[in-house]
């Protein structure tokens, strides 16, 4: 039995471990890590994905197994630190968004706030420092890149990454462009959607939400379909920014709509899929509920007539767009936030699943089967 | 974990990204108002430890003159000195588990998840990377004036609430506040050991604050300067500045080392005499005042 003193010693001691439990859990619970959620972009069966250990590599996958071209290391001052968890201590080299494939370079858009372009070949890396962490993917249309990053500022480079423009939004833009005759459209988290001169980067015109734009803007016959973060999808005219339509779900959209056959697909943080009739927005059903949200752009395999699309809760579903009916492809048991790549000429689907240590999968479509996984980190 | 998500974070959280917007977007303003907030509301049960803690350090400060006296007395028969210290202890109302007696662990564990949930709700409402954004869009109700207000701006004053203060002023004040804070409620003690304890945890704990303040995105020291800021308020309503201008303890020790004559008439007072606390404090206040007036003539 203790004595009263013991007890009081004791109670000085569970005190002081009661107060370092609390400091080491409010130090540790402070933000998760940035893992990124890169997709794969593919040219001449050469496969470019970003990872979560900061590279960028480069697969040959015209064989059987991939083979590694070339591996850069994006380089970033993150020095980890104090329980190694905590926001401002993450490693922030990560990459979200695809790379974007030019004539003869990838553009990678790294967390770091850092703009990376590899030439193809042989992964020569030159950089333009945007000033803080990209989010969403760059672009290349024609002579320029383009590419938004969190500090609010959108920029059109050379496709040597020499500065041409940059336009000030309000706020951080993670949303990916999209650049149609002459016009470059950004979605911000400021709630509004741009249309900006691709040469001079002028303000055309801006559309006004209720809520962070985050989704990528689609743009089909001088109708732009972008989703908001006040659950709506809106249909705005390209030339006037005018409001077409709106519908909306129970949730945000963050990801880009597919345009197949009349119709709207998107997939929504509500965990659904939607299929809208691109000229009468009532006319819409869903096709799809999910266990998970949905943030990967639906994707059509042309020869297969399928639509697919990645879940949060581990998926991937074909869906059949004539019938509306799916089933899942395939199963990973990690959560599938980074965009698909359909290759069209191969029937092949490749899928970077975040678990552990981001897998990369080829899937053959019609039958379901792995035809390779490599690991990316 | 998911009923404290639905029973406090979620809540707190969706009420903080609201205050930002009524706060002319000023996510820094919604921070310091929803913590005063949540520390009126729980206002009844922080002046209760406080009340708890104040009773028990004056309680065991009257008590320490005869507990050193039983401590001499049965200093061969530990099994009697355990009891009578326990009745000495029982008499004075004084627990021996110190502050982690029940009204004031209760007033702490009460108080603690809610701390937790504000800090938490923080975290989230500022939602610094993808995936905490993402994670967000889980979190909300259906308000629509919740997606008006989100991202919620991380700009306030010098500060990014979203990354540590670049200039250390946020590590600096959580550690100056909680060094306030904590001074004014400690209660002078001639116990060594104990002196030794409080002097440890009035600088251990605001350091240890400051440490961790200098990674933690600064919208979080300034969650902590409030709610410090806020204690040293009630406290100075209830105490005044307490012990925060008193001298230190050790002083306090040397000097009544040096009162001899006072020491050793309490050491020959008798048992009897010595039951009579109050009588005893008296009768060495009006011999203190005896003494000044000498050496005043």
């Amino acid at each position: 039995m203790f004595s009263n003193i013991k007890k009081s010693r004791l109670s000085k001691i569970l005190l002081s471990l009661l107060l370092l439990s609390t400091i080491l859990l409010l130090a540790g619970c402070a933000a998760a890590p940035t893992r990124g959620w890169s997709g794969p972009a593919v040219a001449n069966n050469v496969l470019y994905v970003g990872t979560i250990g900061g590279e960028v590599i480069a697969l040959d996958v015209s064989g059987d197994q991939p083979s590694q071209v070339w591996s850069e290391t994006l380089e970033s001052p993150g020095t980890g630190g104090f329980l190694a968890c905590s926001a401002r201590l993450s490693t922030p080299m990560s990459t979200y968004g695809k790379p974007a494939i030019g004539e003869d370079k990838v553009y990678v858009g790294g967390y770091d706030g850092y703009i990376y372009s590899f030439t193809l070949e042989d992964g020569y890396m030159r950089k333009f420092d945007t000033g803080s962490a990209i989010v969403g993917s760059p672009i290349v249309a024609g002579e320029t890149v383009f590419v938004g990053n969190s500090d609010g500022k959108f920029y059109a480079l050379s496709l040597d990454l020499s500065p041409k423009w940059s336009f000030k939004t309000g706020a951080k833009i993670w949303s990916t462009p999209a650049v149609d005759n002459g016009v470059v459209y950004i979605g911000s988290s400021d709630h509004k959607l741009y249309a900006l001169d691709t040469e001079s980067g002028r303000e055309i015109w801006h559309f006004k939400t209720e809520g962070a734009i985050l989704s990528t803007p689609l743009v089909v016959d001088g109708t732009i379909y972008v989703g908001s973060g006040d659950n709506n999808l809106y249909a705005v005219d390209a030339g006037t920014g005018e409001q077409r339509w709106a519908l909306e779900a129970g949730n945000w959209f963050w990801t880009e709509a597919l345009f197949h056959n009349g119709e709207i697909w998107v997939g929504c943080l509500d965990h659904k899929v939607y299929a809208i009739n691109a000229q009468n927005p009532e006319d819409f059903r869903v096709v799809l509920e999910t266990e998970g949200r949905v943030r990967t752009p639906p994707v059509l395999m042309e020869n297969l007539n399928l639509i697919l699309i990645g879940s949060e809760d581990g998926n991937v579903y074909a869906i059949d767009p004539e019938e509306k009916s799916s089933q899942v492809l395939y199963s990973f048991e990690a959560p599938v936030l980074a965009p698909l790549y359909a290759d069209q000429e191969k029937d092949i689907i490749y899928v970077h699943a975040q678990n552990g240590s981001h897998t990369l999968y080829a899937i053959e479509v019609e039958t379901g089967d792995i035809k390779w996984d490599y690991t990316t980190e | 974990m998911e009923f404290f998500d639905l029973i406090l974070l979620r809540p707190i959280l969706n009420f903080l990204i609201v205050l930002s917007h009524v706060f002319f977007d000023n996510f820094g303003l919604a921070i310091i108002v929803l913590t005063i907030m949540v520390r009126f509301v729980i206002l009844p049960l922080t002046l209760r430890q406080l009340r708890a803690s104040k009773a028990m350090s004056e309680a065991m400060r009257t008590i320490q003159p005869k507990l050193q006296q039983i401590k001499k007395k049965y200093a061969k028969d530990k099994q009697k000195l355990q009891q009578e210290t326990m009745k000495l202890y029982k008499e004075a109302g004084v627990s021996p588990m110190g502050c982690l007696s029940s009204p004031m662990l209760v007033s702490m564990l009460i108080q603690l998840p809610i701390f937790i949930a504000v800090y938490r709700a923080i975290i989230r409402a500022l939602a610094t990377t993808p995936q905490d954004f993402l994670g967000l869009s889980e979190d909300l109700y259906s308000w629509s004036v919740l997606h008006q207000a989100l991202p919620v701006s991380g700009k306030f004053l010098w500060l990014d609430l979203s990354s540590a203060d670049p200039y250390l002023l946020i590590p600096i004040l959580v550690g100056v506040t909680m060094w306030v804070s904590q001074k004014m409620i400690t209660q002078p003690t001639t116990d060594p050991q104990q002196e030794s304890m409080q002097r440890m945890m009035q600088l251990m704990m605001p350091l240890m604050f400051g440490f961790i303040c200098l990674t933690l995105p600064s919208g979080l020291g300034l969650y902590f300067v409030a709610s410090t800021i806020f204690s040293v308020v009630v406290q100075y309503y209830l105490y005044g500045w307490g012990n925060l201008f008193a001298p230190a303890p050790a002083k306090q020790i040397d000097k009544k080392r040096i009162a001899k004559p006072e020491k050793r008439e309490a050491e020959i007072t008798t048992p009897g005499r010595m039951t009579n606390l109050k009588e005893g404090t008296a009768h060495g206040k009006s011999r203190s005042k005896r003494q000044d007036s000498r050496g005043s003539h």
